[in-house]
């Protein structure tokens, strides 16, 4: 069945696909945006049972190959150490992130004229400015200003949110080794705003917040883009974007929720669908104009994956700390974010805090670490653990390699028939320098800050998180996929605005950057909509 | 065969083993992972994860009784399957309330009355303030 066309169609719901739909609303266009999964129920989200942590290996597992839920596809990714983790439906990955934000630093964009390595972006921190403060605006972001990481301007619109014992003791630990922290960016409101209530420290932040205190794109941009006039369609997986003779976009064939096949027309595309799902979508949409998938003749749609390997450092101290209570984050170190040769890798990491686990998560960490054995001294052994413990991650740069990609899997299908994705990453030496070297600050702070026993892990294998690359942006076709503002070098009226355009990795949760692109490439296309397809 | 669809031998089995990776204490006054709430909550919580048991448990077919050894033992030659279990029982059993009670943790889910924390002391930046700005500048 074919659908009345729109002016823009946009493919996903989550972080980016929101930002862009509210900005683009502006211009009273008729926008449509494609889902592939439903609306959120915050009141059956896991805090509100006592199975709450049981859930994290059910129905709110990271993994989607764990979930299986029918709005999730498959994911191959045996061929990689970093196992996917997404959410599909409105709200996306902020739905079950933990909700750090930090930003990437201005020396991220400048990474070859700096060190060397990989390429610069072809846009800048401070072309981004404005649009991390709309988008810290529109999210809720509590924080501090005065970051020296940063440069002077960040200026969070709510405080932060509470450090906590462990965050205290993180932070004696940092001063004791004369090392920069900071209380985290946090997009979670500390104080009731715009029709959210305020944190209640539920400490379960990445299995979705009960409270909608963490900015989830389905309470923070979409609730706005609706009354804007967006119409959202849930339940919708896109198949393929389809093109004319011309070889410009002409819509997109998808499966509506009762799998029937339609076809809706759009005058402009925007994938917004993640590091994975957009590289997916554009090599199944083959065509005579597009043998080898749709924007792809720089031959680099799916190349250059890039995950943050993580470098997990347990501290177990003797005397109670917070458990699970608070916000999963309180504090950050980027004493080791810029490049120093001494170290022997380029670029660098970010420490971010984490706080503690339930009862559950303490028992099962307990025992895979082996500090909680079997038998009869499991309880006392547990009781050595019960709120004891607290973490830094190194969250370590990852440098694009065209070797690490997204490929379509020769068998496995989503539900739908769709071709799924294969993963195939391998762990630079870079990276494998840097998360030893992680863990070896790490270990110090742990220490300094007086922890009785340091357990470490790297990588952390279910931590691919962050999906970027597969679909950068660059001023040389031959050499990107997207220009400068966005927009296919090889298809004039189609863009991408999701993670797949980021040119590197920084070492920093991406979600604040990726929006603020998002906001930007919507500010680019609202200044050219008289030309847009020149 | 229960609704769990595990078999009475396996149930069996599978009673012995949890039973040895948490027993009861009398010190701490709590059960074991084989008390009967405990366990039926882990046959129905794991009858999803039977089909990848079965033949593990079949290992331990006959056996009602388990101690250390037999359980280490089957934990060296199934690690996956020991692993789930372990999960499992973890799972069941710190979220039954004699356990929580006698951990002195709340009894109820986290939402709606969530938790308190305590305010922060900003006073522990200053020495990071002192030591002025560390981002990096570009040319």
């Amino acid at each position: 069945m074919t659908q009345d066309p729109v002016d823009v169609l946009i493919i996903g719901a989550g972080a980016s696909g929101a930002a862009v739909a509210w900005s683009l609303a502006d211009t009273r266009m008729r926008i449509l945006c494609l889902e592939q999964g439903g609306i959120p129920d915050q009141s059956s989200f896991p805090t509100t049972g006592r199975d709450w942590e049981a859930r994290r290996l059910g129905d709110f597992a990271l993994s989607p190959n764990a979930r299986g839920l029918p709005e999730d596809y498959p994911i191959n990714d045996a061929a990689s150490p970093i196992k996917v983790t997404n959410f599909n439906g409105v709200g996306g990955g902020t739905v079950l992130y933990a909700a750090h934000f930090p930003r990437l630093h201005p020396s991220d964009f400048r990474v070859r004229t700096l060190d060397d390595v990989a390429d610069d972006w072809p846009v800048d921190y401070q072309t981004l400015e404005p649009f991390f403060a709309e988008n810290d605006r529109m999210m809720g972001v509590s924080g501090l200003a005065g970051d020296p990481a940063y440069p002077p301007g960040k200026t969070p619109p709510m405080p932060p949110g509470p450090m906590g014992r462990s965050g205290r003791k993180l932070a004696q630990g940092f001063n004791a080794l004369g090392w920069h922290w900071w209380p985290c960016d946090l997009a979670i409101a500390t104080e009731d705003y715009e029709g959210r209530a305020k944190c209640i420290n539920l400490g379960a932040c990445i299995s979705g917040c009960a409270q909608g205190a963490k900015a989830s794109v389905d309470i923070t941009y979409w609730p706005e883009a609706l009354r804007k006039g967006v119409e959202l369609r849930t339940r919708c997986r896109v198949r393929e974007i389809t093109v004319d003779d011309a070889g410009m976009a002409t819509g997109v064939i998808y499966y509506d929720q009762t799998g029937a096949e339609q076809f809706q027309a759009a005058h402009v595309v925007i994938m917004a669908s993640n590091g994975i799902g957009t590289p997916r979508l554009l090599l199944n949409s083959t065509s005579r104009h597009f043998p080898d998938g749709l924007a792809n003749s720089s031959g680099l749609v799916g190349k250059n994956l890039m995950f943050h390997p993580y470098a997990s450092i347990q501290g177990i101290f003797d005397e109670p700390l917070d458990g699970h209570n608070g916000p999963h984050k309180s504090i950050l170190s980027q004493q080791f974010y810029e490049t120093d040769p001494a170290r022997g890798f380029v670029r660098g990491y970010t420490f971010e805090t984490s706080r503690g686990m339930g009862p559950v998560g303490t028992a099962t960490a307990g025992m895979s670490w082996g500090q909680i054995p079997w038998g009869a001294q499991h309880h006392a052994a547990y009781r050595g653990l019960q709120d004891r413990v607290t973490s830094l991650f190194a969250i370590c740069e990852d440098l694009p390699e065209e070797h690490n990609c997204v490929t379509l899997d020769p068998t496995l299908t989503d539900s739908n028939g769709i071709p799924a994705p294969r993963i195939t990453y391998t762990l630079s030496e870079n990276s494998k320098q840097m998360m030893a070297h992680a863990i070896d600050r790490g270990r110090e702070v742990m220490e300094a800050a007086g922890a009785i026993d340091v357990v470490t892990a790297a990588p952390i294998p279910l931590a691919g998180w962050h999906l970027l690359g597969t679909a950068r942006m660059g001023t040389d076709p031959a050499r990107s996929v997207v220009n400068e503002w966005g927009r296919s070098h090889d298809v004039r009226n189609l863009f991408i605005v999701d993670g797949s355009i980021f040119v590197t990795s920084g070492a920093a949760n991406p979600t604040s950057t990726l929006q603020a692109l998002a906001l930007y490439i919507a500010d680019q296309m609202k200044q050219r909509l008289a030309n847009l397809f020149d | 065969m229960t609704l769990s669809s595990y078999t009475s031998q396996e149930q069996a089995a599978l009673a012995a083993l949890v039973a040895q990776i948490i027993p009861a204490s009398q010190t701490y006054n709590q059960p074991g992972a084989d008390d009967p709430e405990i366990f039926a909550d882990i046959l129905t919580s794991g009858a999803d994860l039977r089909p990848r048991l079965a033949a593990a448990l079949d290992h331990l077919t006959g056996l009602t009784t388990m101690d250390a050894a037999q359980a280490d033992a089957f934990r060296q030659a199934f690690p996956v399957e020991a692993e789930l279990i372990q999960t499992l029982t973890a799972q069941c059993y710190y979220r039954d309330a004699r356990v929580m009670r006698a951990l002195r943790i709340d009894v109820r889910p986290p939402f709606p009355m969530g938790y308190t924390q305590e305010p922060n002391d900003l006073t522990l930046l200053d020495p990071v303030r002192s030591k002025g700005e560390i981002y990096r500048k570009l040319p």
